[in-house]
């Protein structure tokens, strides 16, 4: 039996279900993640560099100091700063052994990175390239996303 | 049977609730203007110029954002590649107020060591918009 009514009622629902879908993607960075909300606002100006790379106390004292961080103002509002130390606190490596206190705050300064990259010459970190040491995506394509293998390194 | 105009506006709303168009911004700023400096006319692009090339301090807004604000910058300490200001060449730019006032917030201290006026954002605003136009002084 032909029922075009039935037919076009199902198909205006449809049709508003798809709309209220990408309502709720439209707005769903209300509800961001803790990571995602780390990602945006420590990957706004570099690479956010994973919490792995900095112990407990480095972080805590860079989020006390963000107005002032490096020479910048990075502040945030206080929902924003309690998300991001939620993840960095998940994410940090907790070790048992002493830690340099007070604590190296600079990633490019601490032992492990100076010897991971002793053998990059000093005039290859400020090539027009790579600017800096703190430009990881320079020479590691995947930094964005927390890679940093050695195999996967590629020279600009 | 039930109206389903309520849902579709819903539906509407929902879509909409996220962006808003950097007219509201600016609209929002000549009100704040106006109320803080009875002498206040209107957002001057030339003045919006000024106060993006002006170097106050070691940077200025072009120091990142480069003298053409639809270009592809780059963090003048970090070299980390920055999309281009300008909506003209990257439509999420100033679609979203929390973040627009955010980076304000941030940038205006670091150039000016202080935060900008409601009047400065609209110039700013104003002569980006316009970016490549002539612009009189």
């Amino acid at each position: 039996m032909n029922r075009p009514g039935r037919n076009g009622t199902a198909r205006r629902w449809i049709a508003c279900s798809a709309l209220v879908a990408v309502g709720v993607w439209a707005i769903s960075p209300a509800i961001a993640s803790d990571e995602q909300t780390w990602r945006e606002e420590c990957g706004g100006c570099h690479v956010a560099y994973p919490a792995r790379l900095l112990p407990k106390t480095a972080w805590d004292e860079i989020m006390r100091t963000l107005p002032d961080h490096y020479g910048t103002d990075a502040s945030v509002d206080e929902p924003t700063a309690t998300a991001i130390r939620r993840y960095l606190d998940s994410s940090v490596r907790h070790r048992t052994r002493p830690r340099p206190n007070p604590p190296e705050l600079r990633i490019t300064k601490s032992r492990w990175f100076v010897d991971e990259h002793d053998d990059v010459p000093r005039a290859r970190w400020r090539s027009e390239a790579v600017g800096s040491p703190a430009n990881c995506a320079a020479c590691h394509p995947g930094a964005e996303q927390g890679r940093f293998n050695e195999d996967s390194v590629k020279l600009p | 049977m039930p109206s389903r105009t309520p849902l579709l506006m819903l539906c509407a709303l929902a879509i909409s609730a996220s962006a808003a168009p950097p007219a509201d911004l600016l609209q929002g700023w000549r009100t704040e203007a106006r109320a803080q400096t009875p002498e206040f006319t209107d957002f001057s692009a030339g003045r919006g110029k000024v106060l993006y090339t002006t170097k106050p301090s070691d940077w200025s807004c072009s120091t990142c954002h480069t003298v053409d604000p639809r270009n592809t910058g780059r963090h003048a300490v970090t070299s980390k590649v920055i999309k281009p200001l300008s909506p003209l060449a990257n439509p999420a730019r100033f679609s979203d107020p929390e973040k627009t006032e955010k980076w304000f917030r941030r940038n205006c201290r670091d150039v000016l060591d202080r935060e900008c006026t409601a009047a400065e954002k609209g110039d700013l605003l104003t002569w980006i918009l316009g970016a490549g136009q002539a612009v009189t002084p």
